[in-house]
Parts: structure tokens; C-alpha cells; sequence
């Protein structure tokens, strides 16, 4: 059950993309990272210039 | 054993859902229960996902699982990024799960329950979901790219041309008409109008929270604004019942469009991190959960359906909009069985986030199922009320009369009996002045919706509470489609600009953000203000045009689908595509024909014109009303002119699509297929 819930819940933070920048870390381990916060900026910029929402 | 046991349970769930099917087709005099749709809906999409989905992964696309996925080849940790398909699911979702849903459903159950019914299941299991699985397949062939990139690349610079002015024109006339429903949602309510004003302020919080004090905390930040959005819906009565503070908050609905308008300009020019981002984050979230409480509160409540399976109003004089069962049943349904704007997003981010070629089918077939169950859920919430309420709600003044005495009679003598008290007593209950004339789509929905919660809990007492809730839930998703849609039709302005000056295609250069802020909030601004001054209640005029552009787009993305099978050599499967594609012609070529030419006023956009024009002439207008007269022929030719452009594109792009087809077949060009190279996998067993 307690697995379950930590699977469920890194689902809802991945879905989310609370967890994207703990990930880019992990799995791109980039020499010099940019910020938690450039980070951020950087995926909005991307998601919000094409068709992210639709009708 | 295994497979006896496995043949056995799919029979069985056939038989089940064959026989929901037939209690809510065939039952005659006899009040449907609800839960029956969910039954037929949920086994017809088990039975396609098991076995077509299957059937079009294996025989037709050949999926194969040793092929790395873009995201695997390309992994950058930001736009190519490996994701569990449930996740990538569930992102697939929040993306495509729009206002359409709901919206088109409730407005087709003028025709009765069943049409409707019906084509939400087949028309997605044979079409919808069809094309979202085909062109993120195709797309993450690609590389993720897009349908316009696509249609440039398989059918032809002109096909990819044309794909692209269709998603500019089928976005202005989104952007409208869903605007043109938060309006009449919160037309003369100050307890929805206050409520949705305070996730503007929510939601600016939520975006310092996330860009200062607290980088990229997407859950932490939805939590808090989740909290404050409970506290506006709860603080909207306060409001409501303040006589001072109700005037301020009681809008006409040319107020309203004003404010959208600002709203849509401000939310295009702002920082995205500051409105947009935040807005969208908690829309989703509150979208994702509202879906599901509702599918629970069905089950839960099992509410009767009041509908009959069939109404007079397949011959098309019903009054929530002109039109007959065919071609118009289809069309107004839209998003729920299919649609075209999906093609955008199953060729946008999804594709660069598949571990593997495999999770297509979950991903690109499995998230549109869910979408039509969320029409289906639509149309058993519209079809609950009693008939005689639904009409009342949905009918434009125009029509039905504007007291509830005149509606009772108007809609008592189509055979619908409603007691002038039941519109009263249900206004009261929601908390509302009145429920008259609410066009749109989304009241009706909201009342619906809050039957069933008040079912589940609280009883009638919260009933206006679940109400306002439930017309901040559709406004406030309504409008992140409106934000994130100008945005993006901004940058598409600008890259059209960029050709003409350099400057303007220069996306963070303020004055080019400006300016195409106001191109495009104007061109979806001057429908949305049209429609609000329209008599007939403007969704009868734009709903119809939306979906329109809806499936024309749709049937680019399945002629663009078709264009790569043959290069693809599957001509044995060729029907699985040409066979919606086919239908989705006919049915938006006799509708675009019936706007534009019918004779009858209330559907052709001529005819309305002339109508008028001679009304002018004989001297039946005041001398006062003239030019709002004028204005509303000039529309009607402006509305003829838009369906003349979305008919006329397809059939370009339709007859270039026949000659690459035929240059192809007949050796004239190679089918040289652009997709990348295959490059095996690196993971043996990916999740």
C-alpha cells in the first residue's frame, strides 16, 4: 500500500511537473545546471508557445 | 486456460454493454437510468481499446518496441523528456479535455439523448480516436513534429499551407465562441461574475508564489490556490446577497465581452509565468477532479434521465439551434467524438515524451476514450433535468419569451409541460435571479452537475453552492483555453509578420507583442461582441461555425494520416482513415452548404441577411434599431464568408492530397517517407 501511494504520488508530481526539474537533474546531470528557477522560466516559455490547450 | 478465461470475460462485457446499449435505445415510454450510459459508453470502449486500437497497433502502424523513441534518442531533460505512459497519459488528457465535452453534448440534447449518445461512442471509436493515436504515431516518427510540418512535408506546400491558416482561422472562432459561453454563464450573476473575478488575483498570487518565493512548486502553489478558489465560490453568495456590492458585480453581457476581451489582451501581453502558467496549472488540476467526482456522483446517484431517446427537433426547428439531425447533430458534438484541434496537441509535446512506440495506443487512443466518457457524463447531467427546464435554460428570449410564463407556454405547446413555478423555484435554489434564457450550454451543464453533487452531498441545501461551483469550474478552464489560445495565436501572427518585418516576427519585442496581442484578440473579440448582440443568442450562430472549423480541421489531419499510410504501402487499411475522413467531408460540406445557402433565416446566413435587408426596405424596422439592423446583415454575410474559407480550404488541400495519392499509385513519385531513421532502442523493458 505505501508503495502504491509513493508510485501514485511521484506520478502526480511528475504529471504535474512539479518534479521536472529533480529530473532534469537526475537524468541529464548537466555539468554546469542552470537554476531551479531558470528552469522554470525556460519550461513555460516552451509549453506556452505552441498548442497546449485545446477545446 | 488463460485464453478460455479471457474470451469468456470479453463476451461477456460485450454482452453487457450490448445490452445498455439496447435499454437506452430501445427503451420506449419508460424513464433510462443514467447509469446505462455509463455501462454502454465504458464496455464499447474496453471492446474498441482491446481489439481495434489493437488491431490498428499491430496490423495497420506495425508498432515496434525495438525502435527508439525520440524521447530516448533526443532526451534533453526539458523538451524531449521519457515519461511512464500513465503520466504521459494523464498530460495527454489535461491537454486535449477542453469546454467541447461538455458543451456540445448539452447543446445536442435538443435532438434528444440518444443521437448524441450514439455518436459520441461511435464517432470515437471509429474517428477520433483513430486520428489522435495516428498522428502522434506519425509525429513521434518524426521527431515531434507538427501537423503543419507534417502536411508540408507528406502532401505538399500548399497542404501544409492550408493546415496552418486552418488552425489560425478554427482558433479565432474557438477563442469566440468559448468566450461567448463564460459570458451568457455569468451574464446578470454577481455571484459567478465575482467568483470567476477572484481567480484573476488567485491566480496572480499562485504565479509569485511560483516564480520568487517558492521556483517551479507546481503542487504547493495549486493547493493554496485550490483553498482561495473554494473560499470565492463560498464568498460569491456574501456578495450575491450584498445589494451594494451585487450591483457592482452584475453584468450585461456587452460588459462581459469587454472584460474578456481586456482579459484575453492582458493575459497575451503579461509574462506567462504571472497569469497564464498559474491559471492553467489550477484549471487542470480542478478539471482532472471535477471529471472524476462527476463520474462517481453518476454512479453514486444513478439519476434518471428526463429526455426522451428522441425529440421533434431532429427537423430542425429546435430552438437551442437551427439545423437537422444531420449534418448538425455531429457537428455540434464536436470535441466529444472528434476533433481536430487534438491533432495539434498529439503532434505538440506528447510525442517528444513516449518511453516507447507502443504507449501510442494507450496514449494517443486511450486519453480521446476518456475524453468522449467525459461527453458522455456531459449528455447524462443535460439529459436529467426535465425537458422543460433544459429548453427554458437553453432557449435564446427570441424564441421561447423572456418570463417564465411565456416560456412555460412556448415550450408547454412543444409537448414539454413546465410549470412557470418549477423556473422559479430552481432559480432560487441555485441562487441565481433567474435561469431563463441562459444560452450556451454551460448553465444548464452547472445545474445538471449540481443536481447530481447535491445527490452525493449536502442534499438541496448546497445546491447553489455545487451550482456556482460548478460554473466556476467550466469558466475557469473556459478561460485558460482562452489565454493559452491567444498566446499561441499571437506567436502564429508573428511568424506570419516576421515575413513582412523582421521586427514583428521578433517574439519577446514588446511592440510586436502588442500589436499582435490586438490582431488576434480583435479577430476573435469582433465574433465574440457580435454574438453577445445577436438575438438569436449568438451559439446558434458560432457553435455551428466552431464545429465546422472543428472537423474540417480533423479531416486535414486524417488526409494528411491517409497520405502517409500509402506511403507507408498499408493500402489493405487505408479505409481505417478514408472511412472518417470520408464522413467527416460529407458532414461538414452539407453543413458549411445549409449555413450558407438555407433557405430558413435562422440557419442560412444569407438568407438571414436577405431577410433583414427586405425587412429594412418595407419599412418593418424602427428607425432606431437600423443600424444595429445593418450590422447584423453585415455579419451574417461576414459568417457566410468564414464557413465559404474553411469549405474552400478543405477541398483544396482535399484535391492536392487526390493528386499526391494518385502520383504516388501511379509511380510518378517516390513515397518517400520523412520519417527518422530507425536507431534501436538502448532499453531491453521500459514501463
Amino acid at each position: 500500500m505505501r508503495t502504491w501511494l509513493r508510485r501514485l504520488w511521484r506520478g502526480v508530481r511528475e504529471a504535474s511537473g512539479d518534479a521536472a526539474y529533480e529530473l532534469y537533474l537526475e537524468r541529464v546531470r548537466p555539468e554546469q545546471p542552470v537554476s531551479r528557477e531558470e528552469f522554470w522560466l525556460e519550461a513555460l516559455h516552451r509549453r506556452y508557445s505552441g498548442p497546449s490547450r485545446c477545446c | 486456460m488463460k485464453r478460455p478465461l479471457s474470451v469468456l470475460g470479453w463476451t461477456a462485457l460485450a454482452l453487457l454493454g450490448a445490452g445498455a446499449l439496447g435499454a437506452i435505445a430501445l427503451g420506449r415510454g419508460e424513464p433510462v437510468n443514467g447509469l446505462w450510459f455509463v455501462v454502454a459508453a465504458a464496455s464499447s470502449y474496453l471492446i474498441a481499446y482491446r481489439f481495434y486500437s489493437g488491431f490498428i497497433a499491430a496490423r495497420v502502424l506495425a508498432l515496434d518496441d525495438t525502435r527508439a523513441t525520440p524521447a530516448e534518442r533526443l532526451d534533453d531533460g526539458r523538451d524531449f523528456v521519457p515519461t511512464n505512459r500513465w503520466v504521459a497519459i494523464g498530460h495527454h488528457f489535461a491537454a486535449i479535455a477542453g469546454p467541447g465535452p461538455l458543451v456540445g453534448p448539452t447543446l445536442a440534447a435538443q435532438f434528444g439523448y440518444l443521437p448524441g449518445t450514439l455518436w459520441l461512442i461511435v464517432g470515437a471509436v471509429l474517428g477520433g480516436c483513430v486520428q489522435d493515436f495516428l498522428i502522434l504515431f506519425f509525429s513521434m516518427r518524426r521527431d515531434g513534429k507538427s501537423l503543419g510540418q507534417m502536411a508540408r512535408e507528406e502532401v505538399g506546400r500548399r497542404g501544409g499551407m492550408i493546415a496552418t491558416t486552418s488552425i489560425l482561422a478554427i482558433m479565432i472562432i474557438l477563442l469566440a465562441v468559448v468566450a461567448l459561453v463564460v459570458v451568457n454563464a455569468l451574464k446578470d450573476s454577481p455571484w459567478a461574475t465575482f467568483t470567476l473575478a477572484l481567480t484573476i488575483p488567485i491566480a496572480m498570487l499562485m504565479g509569485l508564489y511560483m516564480r520568487f518565493w517558492r521556483p517551479g512548486r507546481v503542487l504547493e502553489a495549486s493547493a493554496i490556490g485550490f483553498g482561495l478558489i473554494l473560499f470565492a465560490v463560498v464568498a460569491g453568495r456574501w456578495v450575491a446577497e450584498a445589494p451594494e456590492w451585487a450591483a457592482v458585480f452584475t453584468l450585461s453581457g456587452p460588459a462581459l465581452a469587454v472584460a474578456i476581451i481586456v482579459y484575453g489582451f492582458a493575459a497575451s501581453a503579461l509574462p506567462v509565468w504571472l497569469l497564464l502558467a498559474p491559471r492553467d496549472y489550477l484549471s487542470a488540476f480542478i478539471k482532472v477532479g471535477v471529471m472524476l467526482a462527476l463520474a462517481a456522483g453518476i454512479i453514486l446517484v444513478r439519476p434518471t434521465i428526463h429526455m426522451p431517446p428522441l425529440t421533434r427537433f431532429v427537423d430542425g426547428t429546435g430552438p437551442v439551434f437551427a439545423g437537422t439531425i444531420f449534418p448538425f447533430c455531429f457537428i455540434t458534438i464536436a470535441c466529444g467524438a472528434v476533433s481536430g484541434f487534438h491533432a495539434l496537441i498529439s503532434s505538440g509535446t506528447t510525442p517528444k515524451l513516449l518511453m516507447r512506440e507502443g504507449h501510442a495506443r494507450l496514449v494517443g487512443y486511450g486519453a480521446m476514450l476518456m475524453e468522449s466518457f467525459v461527453g458522455i457524463m456531459a449528455m447524462v447531467a443535460a439529459c436529467a433535468l426535465s425537458p422543460g427546464a433544459y429548453f427554458a435554460i437553453n432557449s435564446p428570449a427570441g424564441i421561447v419569451g423572456a418570463t417564465a410564463e411565456q416560456a412555460a407556454a412556448t415550450i408547454a405547446s412543444w409537448g414539454f409541460p413546465l410549470d412557470p413555478r418549477t423556473m422559479h423555484d430552481l432559480a432560487r435554489q441555485v441562487g441565481e435571479a433567474t435561469l431563463l434564457n441562459r444560452t450556451g450550454g454551460a448553465p444548464s451543464l452547472a445545474v445538471g452537475m449540481a443536481q447530481i453533487f447535491s445527490g452525493t452531498i449536502g442534499g438541496e441545501r448546497l445546491l447553489s453552492i455545487w451550482y456556482h461551483f460548478a460554473i466556476m469550474f467550466e469558466a475557469l478552464f473556459i478561460l485558460t483555453v482562452v489565454d493559452a489560445g491567444t498566446r499561441v495565436g499571437r506567436f502564429m501572427v508573428q511568424d506570419l509578420l516576421g515575413h513582412v518585418s523582421k521586427p514583428l516576427g521578433r517574439t519577446g519585442w514588446y511592440p510586436s507583442i502588442l500589436f499582435s496581442s490586438a490582431l488576434i484578440v480583435g479577430g476573435w473579440g469582433y465574433f465574440l461582441y457580435q454574438g453577445v448582440l445577436d438575438p438569436l443568442g449568438g451559439i446558434n450562430s458560432l457553435w455551428p461555425l466552431f464545429g465546422i472549423a472543428n472537423q474540417l480541421l480533423a479531416a486535414v489531419a486524417l488526409v494528411v494520416a491517409t497520405t502517409i499510410l500509402i506511403k507507408m504501402g498499408r493500402m489493405r487499411w487505408l479505409w481505417v482513415t478514408l472511412l472518417p475522413t470520408a464522413w467527416l467531408v460529407i458532414v461538414t460540406m452539407t453543413g458549411s452548404y445549409q449555413k450558407i445557402f438555407h433557405p430558413d433565416p435562422r440557419l442560412g446566413f444569407l438568407s438571414q441577411a436577405r431577410t433583414l435587408s427586405e425587412q429594412i426596405a418595407a419599412g418593418a424596422i424602427p428607425a432606431a434599431r437600423i443600424a444595429a439592423t445593418e450590422r447584423l446583415i453585415f455579419n451574417a454575410h461576414l459568417d457566410a464568408a468564414v464557413t465559404a474559407l474553411f469549405a474552400g480550404l478543405i477541398l483544396v488541400l482535399i484535391v492536392e492530397a487526390l493528386y499526391e495519392w494518385y502520383r504516388i499509385l501511379s509511380g510518378r513519385k517516390s513515397a518517400a517517407l520523412q520519417e527518422s531513421p530507425y536507431v534501436a532502442t538502448r532499453w531491453a523493458e521500459v514501463g
